[in-house]
């Protein structure tokens, strides 16, 4: 995980140790959910590109980042999100 | 044994006691457990004036609502107008509500009274409620322990006498979890069925509010004063009350499903969880094995998903709008300071998780492969539920665990796995105590079809008469009130 592009995107400050502590967690978590892949027979990561998904949840922080190009808008994606969900 | 909020309610109506009485004694106790126990973020002493106005309405005749006089408390993530609310985070500080949560609009209507907000873990992400920012919270049954999360506080306030009822939040566990480890009654209604206007988001597509209670009736009670459509939020549904009916109708031919394996259980859980189950056949319920194998997947799937959706809903914590803010050098350094110090280490663990599994890179691997694994495991519960009336679980594996005991992040996830997949289909969901461990508090789960909550609190209330009252902490005087003319 590249920790500091990921806090970037997140918003979260890249500089601030406590971030920067947090980066054995999130790689076991990460590789702890991975386990859903093989639940679902999906394929392998396609690059290792962190920018958000087209149809990722809105985000308004990285919204006023400006570091989510291609984000759709929240109103679009979050009901969309229910309508998988249930 | 302290009156749970059907016996106040009636004994507040009929004048055998003033609501002022039984409020002041509750804000007495909570007090003194809260000194014990930090299950409160703010008490509120204006709930005395509440309380002595109700006591007025009913000597001019008033008619007064179901839940006339009952003290509850509320979890810190849900708004009041013009009252703290942090949500237990540094983030929150100093911000106070702009309206009032439709579940706190329609206790009043109904005559309740809020006396405080309890503590939570932070933003509702944990199972312990040790990630709050104003200090862990500790279990009245042993103050060495944790409560369960994240509506510890609530459940804290109730188990520890005082008030008979709280509101917590569920988004994967977190109001059953803190029932079970506090022998009480915790109910998640159906996804939809109470509003959610209010109450601030954490994952969206699961989210929800519901009470904790002393007994199955007053949840019952409670679910619905609580349930039914509101305009402000377009995920709720319309219901028809009819729970509190429910409560005593048994459950005779009742088809309860059981996995064939539970996996890793504390053997003394398991023995609680068997007494339980065996309470069900005796009334007339059937024991059918179900295979579940989708349910293997449910917490990976859990926390994919919900770290998403909670990435997207808290980028709104940014210092511009809300409460605490860190100048930086521009706009941006602003954002990113503000927020790398006002989210404790476990929220951010969760967002950092969230936007890896939702970015361009990684979406088909994480998210969308989450989404395709919870949707296969709501048709597998749909078809299961095409079998059995419930399935029966324990709340959780162990009894309520050691303050710090569970440093691991993946460790606390753990303890959500019986809970989670109901959440993750929507479906409504209780935990009712079944017995003691070791002088502690064992919950077993049970869920159901959509919008089938009366047929959960039929079960809950056999496994309730079977087990009895359990003895309540040491230290709880309760609240009782006094017959005092209002």
């Amino acid at each position: 995980v590249d920790l500091v592009a990921l806090a970037r995107l997140a918003a979260l400050s890249p500089d601030d140790p406590a971030t920067r502590g947090l980066e054995a967690d999130v790689e076991r978590i990460l590789a702890f959910v991975a386990s859903v892949q093989a639940a679902t027979g999906s394929d392998e990561p396609e690059r290792p590109d962190v920018r958000l998904a087209e149809d990722a949840p809105a985000s308004a922080a990285t919204d006023a980042l400006a570091v989510a190009p291609g984000r759709k808008d929240g109103f679009v994606a979050l009901p969309r999100l229910f309508q998988d969900a249930t | 044994v302290t009156p749970g909020a059907t016996a106040i309610a009636r004994d507040v109506r009929s004048g055998a006691v003033s609501a002022r009485s039984v409020v002041e004694s509750s804000l007495q106790h909570a007090e003194s457990l809260h000194r014990r126990t930090n299950a409160f973020f703010t008490l509120d002493p204006r709930a005395l004036d509440v309380a002595a106005d109700l006591d007025r309405r009913r000597a001019r005749g008033d008619a007064l609502g179901p839940l006339a006089g009952v003290p509850v408390a509320v979890k810190d993530n849900l708004v009041v107008e013009g009252d703290p609310c942090t949500c237990g985070s540094r983030i929150l500080a100093g911000y106070r509500g702009t309206y009032t949560a439709t579940v706190v609009e329609r206790l009043r209507a109904a005559g309740a009274v809020v006396i405080g907000r309890t503590n939570m873990d932070e933003f509702g992400m944990g199972s312990s409620t040790e990630t709050c920012a104003h200090g862990p919270v500790r279990n009245p049954w042993d103050l060495g322990r944790v409560p369960g999360g994240s509506s510890g506080g609530s459940a804290a306030a109730v188990a520890g006498g005082a008030v008979p009822v709280a509101l917590g939040s569920d988004t994967g566990g977190s109001i059953r979890l803190p029932a079970s480890y506090t022998g009480l009654v915790g109910l998640k209604p159906s996804y939809g069925r109470v509003s959610r206007y209010g109450l601030v988001a954490y994952a969206s597509s699961t989210d929800g509010v519901g009470p904790l209670t002393r007994d199955v009736a007053d949840a019952a009670l409670l679910l619905d004063v609580l349930s039914g459509l509101d305009p402000h939020d377009p995920t709720s549904r319309p219901s028809t009350p009819g729970a509190a009916a429910a409560v005593g109708r048994g459950v005779a031919g009742l088809r309860i499903g059981v996995l064939p394996e539970l996996g890793a259980v504390d053997p003394d859980v398991r023995a609680c969880f068997e007494a339980g189950l065996s309470a069900l056949e005796a009334a007339g319920a059937v024991r059918v094995p179900v295979a579940l194998p989708a349910l293997d997947a449910a917490v990976a799937t859990y926390y994919v998903l919900a770290p998403a959706e909670a990435a997207a809903n808290l980028a709104r914590f940014d210092g511009m709008r809300y409460g605490a803010r860190v100048e930086g050098a521009d706009v941006a350094e602003t954002i990113r300071a503000s927020r790398s110090a006002g989210f404790g280490a476990e929220v951010k663990r969760r967002i950092l998780v969230g936007t890896y599994v939702s970015s361009a890179g990684y979406a088909d691997a994480y998210y969308r492969s989450a989404q395709r694994a919870r949707a296969r495991l709501i048709a597998e519960l749909k078809d299961a539920l095409t079998r059995v009336d419930v399935v029966a679980t324990p709340t959780a594996a162990t009894v309520a665990f050691r303050l710090g005991e569970r440093n691991d992040p993946l460790e606390m996830y753990a303890t959500d796995r019986f809970t989670v997949p109901a959440s993750l289909a929507g479906l409504p969901a209780i935990s009712v105590p079944c017995g003691l461990s070791r002088g502690l508090p064992v919950g077993l789960h049970l869920f159901a079809r959509d919008l089938d909550e009366a047929t959960l609190l039929a079960a809950a209330a056999v496994v309730e008469a079977a087990t009895g009252p359990l003895t309540p902490p040491p230290a709880d005087a309760g609240y009782g009130g006094s017959s005092e003319a209002p």
